[in-house]
């Protein structure tokens, strides 16, 4: 009778705490469902579990399969809570988790064989640890400590352990995608800004100037590159014009060239010169251009009514003119990229343009445009199409250059901006 | 790995390979290049004699190497540069007011003795 009595207190003993482990895990379900931020998901994880064996600490920690090599960097995230200070898992504990996948207990770390030699924090009296797997990954380690009151962990608390691990990691593991997902969506809208700003930047059309056909065309890349082009009135009835190439893609290289672009626009009106121009916004931008950032470009001030350019180059492809009769030449004068070295003399030149005389200027995504065989489309093959389209309007002579880059370079992707603009002189 | 680091005599020597671009090749070279000043390592060549192909933000890591070794008092010089990436630093005109360049690493390496650097800065 009493062995009954006895035996019926320890089933009702068991089925309560059946009960309580299924409302905790219920809870545990409950929580993390609600919750996609991985820090509270994984404080969330940490304090279920040490309330459901008593621990007084705990952490988790993630793992990223991809590093296994490096212990050391192994540890993406750890969320840790509990009294005293919050400590990291110990190596050894996580390699022996790597090699095992199997939930580890140890109510005398010290007197362990499988750990010889490893140096425990002080604080360590026991420890309890379940692999946190999906898909037969490790992805990370569920770990409590020093179960309350100078007790040891059970085979029941390893079991509960494991169940709260196993409900955890795929929840885990949904929030670092999710994460993954929100980053991704996070650089296609940086990408949609970047191709905003240098849309807005763009060019939408060009003056009627007497006497002369002005057009300019910029076909961004697959990614947003740096090319700039300008066109812009100035005090003595002339026109600066600019073509450049800003280093770097995406959202930085179309905040360089807003920056570029309001640098020229307002040094032009302010400089007697093309060279002293270039030697302001030089100076400008080295101070306000991250180190290593630097802009290329061609500027000129186009007097229409004299008939000349006057120009200065930093570091830009030398533009080519080619006139009536088919001959060609290129705008020799060179200079150092902007933004790199502050005190840069830049010199200028001037050109007189004559009745059929076409400038072109252009990007490198053009002379260095590259096809399956790896080889570029260079400068010759740009010669003979400007010279061979020379009698075209400025726009058809774009469009007969576009083309001609577009057959040589066929399936090709192209990885930089083609940017190109003509100002040609028809009377 | 798109670039080697070698240790020759009194300079460290960056070995670049194939394509050099900034957003995928730019972070390694930068923490490498950081680890070597920290040491005092700061005669460094750049050999880019198999090099083939270099994008803006490829040199502006360079030029972004070039500042910091200058602030630590040394200078970075390029090496063995091949015709295409030649024009594109003659082009720029960072060769001459900028870099400095020499036929091969031995002659890099040897320039430091010859013409120690200067520590003339960038920025000045």
């Amino acid at each position: 009778m009493n062995s009954q009595v006895e035996d019926l207190r320890r089933e009702n003993a068991r089925l309560q705490r059946a009960v309580g482990e299924l409302s905790m895990l219920n809870d545990l379900a409950r929580d993390l469902g609600a919750s996609l931020d991985p820090d509270k998901i994984m404080n969330k994880i940490v304090r279920r579990a040490i309330k459901a064996v008593d621990a007084s600490q705990g952490v988790v920690t993630l793992v990223s399969e991809a590093e296994h090599s490096s212990l050391k960097t192994l540890i993406r995230t750890s969320s840790a809570s509990g009294e005293r200070r919050s400590f990291h898992l110990n190596e050894s504990v996580l390699g022996w988790m790597l090699i095992n996948r199997k939930p580890l207990l140890l109510n005398s770390p010290r007197g362990d064989d499988r750990f010889k030699g490893v140096r425990w924090d002080e604080s360590v009296q026991t420890l309890l640890a379940a692999p946190l797997m999906t898909k037969s990954r490790l992805i990370g380690v569920l770990a409590v400590y020093n179960k309350r009151q100078g007790a040891t962990f059970t085979d029941d608390d390893q079991r509960l352990l494991s169940i709260i691990a196993a409900q955890s990691a795929q929840i885990v593991e949904n929030t670092r995608l999710y994460e993954e997902e929100q980053t991704l969506s996070r650089m296609r809208e940086e990408l949609q800004l970047a191709n905003e700003i240098q849309t807005g930047l763009q060019l939408k059309d060009y003056p009627d100037l007497p006497g002369y056909d002005i057009h300019g065309i910029s076909e961004p890349a697959r990614s947003v590159g740096g090319d700039y082009i300008d066109f812009f009135p100035i005090p003595g009835n002339r026109y600066m014009l600019c073509v450049g190439d800003v280093s770097g893609k995406g959202l930085p290289a179309s905040l360089l060239m807003a920056n570029v672009q309001a640098t020229l626009r307002s040094q032009a009106v302010w400089s007697d010169s093309a060279a002293e121009c270039l030697s302001r916004a030089n100076a400008q931008l080295c101070d306000s251009v991250r180190r290593g950032n630097f802009v290329t470009l061609f500027y000129g001030v186009l007097d229409h009514a004299g008939h000349s350019i006057e120009f200065a180059n930093a570091g830009h492809n030398r533009p080519i003119i080619v006139k009536a009769d088919a001959t060609t030449f290129e705008l020799e004068l060179g200079g150092l990229v902007l933004g790199v070295k502050r005190d840069f003399p830049y010199s200028q030149d001037s050109v007189a343009l004559d009745i059929g005389d076409a400038l072109c200027v252009y990007s490198d995504g053009i002379s260095e445009a590259m096809n399956l065989h790896r080889q570029q489309f260079g400068e010759e093959r740009l010669l003979r199409v400007i010279v061979e389209h020379r009698r075209a309007s400025a726009e058809d002579l774009s469009k007969a250059i576009l083309q001609s880059v577009q057959d040589f370079v066929g399936q090709a992707q192209q990885h930089d901006d083609i940017t190109l603009l003509i100002v040609k002189r028809v009377a | 790995m798109p670039f080697t680091v070698n240790e020759e005599y009194n300079a460290v020597v960056f070995e670049i390979k194939g394509r050099f671009l900034g957003s995928v090749d730019g972070p390694k070279f930068k923490e490498s290049l950081s680890g070597a000043i920290e040491d005092g390592k700061i005669q460094v060549v750049v050999d880019l004699s198999r090099a083939d192909f270099m994008d803006s933000s490829g040199i502006g890591i360079l030029i972004g190497g070039l500042t910091s070794v200058r602030r630590s008092n040394g200078d970075m010089r390029l090496a063995g540069m091949t015709k295409r990436i030649r024009n594109l630093f003659l082009i720029t005109k960072l060769l001459g007011s900028v870099f400095e360049d020499y036929e091969d690493v031995k002659a890099a390496v040897a320039s430091f003795q010859t013409n120690p650097a200067s520590g003339a800065s960038l920025e000045s």
